[in-house]
């Protein structure tokens, strides 16, 4: 069996970008997919950039859904932190969700399924980086996001009775994984990674329902 | 997804005019989502807008005016979060794909099809019968600039005594 000595030396200066300064929060779009649902055989990375992903493609039929959270400080909560471990430190990441809808639907298609499933989140950050890669952000890419508090509070000021939600990617080996797709012609990275993310929710028509037109 | 043909689906938006202004029924608005999906493959979020219904009614509305049909499904879909681009073309295509781009982008690498969802059970033949097609233009496009070149470029000098001259119009 090989072996060898991980290398974990800094690879870069620690410094500030001054034309470019880096700012706080998340847009209020993001997208979530079921865990089970993402094609991992055609999961690509950039090339020599271990944490940019560059195609994510869901399984055939299998679509992902949005997550819209108003106001001006969207998915407040959401972190990323050390996780320090014996022999390897990793990383906890947390998404904190929002749901101002409550009712028979909300609780069957969206609660009771968050609470078990495994899923993936993409958010958009406010601060896009120099060369756009610091967008759009995975969580739960690596070991998934699980849900770790739900609560439904009646007299909430915040949710206004809806739901308060918590996922959670728990020692994930990579602190932060992105995604960019490659630019195409005239169109930029960021407008080609937009028109995937949107294809990941769109709704598909299948051959079977347009054949009772 | 509620199946709708083209007729119908104009018929119950013209009906749907007078209710315009006093909010529209719940079924209207099933309608309306309906449309919005299959003609956009969107669900109407109810977010940033204040009448989302209003305003979906006016864009499918003009939509199915000025295309004057249904769309069809295509042959070829990819995954969701797949894009592919014909080489040369700012245009890029997600889910559903024109046959030729699909074809095309197929022929390049046949293991492609990976990332395609729902594809024409004969789609090797299709990219094979495409690249046979196009060979032969290409091929038929050489000889004629074969021709063209022999036609236009100035041959080299040959002197031609009148006898022989008498000759070669007999031939043609």
């Amino acid at each position: 069996m090989a072996s060898e000595i991980c290398d974990f030396k800094l690879q870069a200066d620690l410094t500030v970008a001054c034309d470019d300064m880096s700012n706080a929060g998340l847009k209020n779009t993001g997208y979530i997919v079921n865990y089970d649902d993402i094609d991992w055989d055609n999961l690509v990375y950039a090339e020599g950039k271990k944490n940019v992903v560059k195609t994510f493609v869901l399984k055939a039929g299998a679509r992902g859904y949005k997550v819209y959270i108003p106001g001006n400080t969207p998915f407040t909560g959401t972190n990323k932190a050390l996780a320090t471990g014996t022999y390897r430190n990793k990383f906890t990441k947390h998404v904190a969700i929002v749901i101002l809808n409550n009712g028979a639907d909300v609780s069957e298609k969206i609660i009771d399924k968050l609470a078990n499933g495994r899923f993936v989140v993409i958010l958009e950050n406010d601060y896009q980086g120099a060369t756009k890669d610091n967008t759009f952000e995975f969580y739960g890419l690596e070991l998934g996001c699980a849900a770790t508090e739900m609560s439904d509070d009646k007299y909430s000021e915040d949710t206004d009775g809806g739901w308060s939600v918590s996922l959670e990617e728990t020692n994930a080996p990579t602190s932060g994984i992105f995604f960019l797709m490659d630019a195409i012609e005239d169109k930029t990275a960021i407008e080609v990674t937009r028109a995937a993310l949107e294809s990941l929710v769109a709704v598909q028509e299948t051959e079977e329902e347009q054949n009772n037109d | 997804m509620v199946a709708v043909s083209y007729d119908i689906a104009i018929q119950r938006l013209e009906e749907m005019k007078s209710r315009y202004k006093e909010g529209f029924s719940s079924s209207d608005r099933e309608l309306l989502e309906a449309l919005n999906q299959r003609l956009f493959h969107k669900v109407i979020t109810k977010t940033g807008c204040s009448d989302c219904y209003r305003d979906a009614y006016i864009i499918i509305f003009n939509h199915l005016k000025k295309e004057k049909v249904m769309p069809t499904l295509s042959n070829y879909c990819l995954k969701a979060g797949a894009v592919i681009h014909s080489f040369g073309s700012p245009d890029f295509y997600t889910l559903s794909v024109p046959d030729k781009v699909a074809e095309d982008y197929l022929r390049n690498d046949p293991t492609n099809i990976r990332e395609f969802q729902r594809f024409p059970s004969d789609w090797k033949e299709r990219i094979s019968r495409t690249e046979t097609t196009s060979k032969r233009k290409v091929e038929q496009s050489d000889q004629k600039e074969e021709f063209a070149k022999v036609v236009t470029e100035p041959q080299e000098e040959t002197i031609v005594e009148p006898e022989q001259k008498a000759k070669m119009s007999k031939h043609k």
